[in-house]
């Protein structure tokens, strides 16, 4: 009865401030999603990145082909598997299937990048992540990430990354929608910032196991 | 047209409007989508597996030699999800698979749907056919191959 009338009392206040419709928001961010739809607009690349294009053989360099995730927007951007997300006090759980990537960002204006773990624990190449909600919207910021490729696929297929790579993730909910912005920002191989745009739909789908076999996953042997 | 139940009906799922869909992982880039390559050969291995299955099968040739082939199916996961029979897919069976071939390597393929010696077939129908399954609450149903 005590915790009851405790929320009550907090919903109340909440509503007198503002704060309920937020949280509300921030609430629906909560789920399972599965991609409706994408955008990987071509970007302006130095001559380090078109040289790194043009030396991307799909079938010897996808990381995918060795059971590791490229990078954080190429696990955002398959298609096909769900994934999830879970909202706590102090951090962010983002669960992919694919890779069984397993990621947590951490909720705290006082957290540097530097001193932030790595997002994913088995895959440190992926860089270390702090989030924060602007309004609404879950912002989060990353850095330290791997040398190797932003995405594998479509007009971005081979696009490089460096060390130097930043990433700004943006999660907006509205109802069943899931809308996710990532602006890329690496001077060695980009003239500018560049962005790319995913809309994911709420399903009612397990996140199974991937369990990724390395043995079978590539073709080196052909090669 | 041939329409294909894969006998999954799929529920839970609040939206509507299907969006256009988008290709599965680095299989536009290693294999030509533009091309239809049809195999007869009795099936020697099948790994149902991440981050894809493949079948084996050995092939006799016009010649008389036999090749030794290698086809690239979805994920498990993705199979199992979209309800694709895979148990019925045995070892020692001869199959009749059509697939679009590797841009780099010989005797590679990935698969697009396949004929069981009792004649019936087996196809994944794909993401999208399963997405669009999802927003409207129906089963998924994929069109015929295109042979």
């Amino acid at each position: 009865m005590r915790s009851v009338r405790c929320r009550a009392v907090s919903l109340a206040l909440g509503f007198s401030l503002g704060l309920p419709v937020a949280s509300a928001q921030r609430a629906e961010l909560e789920g399972t999603w599965l991609q409706l739809s994408a955008s990987r607009p071509v970007a302006g690349l130095t001559p380090a990145g078109q040289a790194a294009v043009a030396d991307y053989v799909p079938l010897r360099d996808d990381p995918d082909l060795q059971c590791v995730p490229a990078s954080l927007t190429n696990v955002i951007g398959i298609p096909d598997p769900p994934w999830e997300i879970r909202l706590h006090d102090d951090h962010v759980e983002i669960n992919f299937e694919y890779m069984d990537v397993q990621r947590r960002v951490p909720l705290d204006p006082d957290l540097s990048l530097e001193d932030a773990p790595p997002t994913v624990a088995d895959h440190p190449h992926l860089g270390r992540s702090v989030g924060r909600f602007d309004g609404d919207v879950l912002v989060i910021d990353t850095s330290d990430v791997g040398e190797g490729f932003v995405d594998t696929r479509g007009a971005a297929e081979g696009y490089p990354q460096s060390t130097g790579m930043r990433y700004e993730e943006r999660y907006r909910a509205d109802g069943d929608r899931l809308y996710v912005e990532i602006t890329h920002t690496d001077p060695v191989n980009y003239d500018e910032p560049f962005d790319m745009s995913f809309e994911f739909l709420r399903v009612d789908l397990e996140v199974l196991e991937f369990d990724c076999q390395l043995e079978g996953a590539n073709y080196d042997d052909r090669l | 047209m041939l329409r294909l139940s894969c006998r999954i009906l799929v529920a839970g799922v609040l939206g509507l409007g299907a969006q256009p869909a988008l290709a599965h992982h680095s299989v536009s880039a290693n294999f030509d989508r533009d091309a239809r390559h049809d195999i007869t050969g009795t099936l020697t291995a099948f790994h149902l597996r991440n981050p894809h299955s493949h079948l084996e099968l050995d092939v006799v040739e016009d010649d008389g030699t036999v090749s030794h082939w290698l086809v690239e199916w979805g994920t498990r996961n993705d199979l199992i999800r979209r309800g694709v029979d895979v148990d019925r897919i045995k070892v020692g069976d001869e199959l009749t698979i059509t697939l679009i071939p590797s841009r780099r390597l010989e005797h590679v393929g990935y698969a697009r749907a396949m004929v069981l010696p009792d004649g019936s077939l087996i196809q994944d129908c794909g993401f999208r056919a399963f997405r669009e399954a999802l927003v409207s609450g129906a089963e998924i149903e994929c069109e015929e191959p295109d042979r």
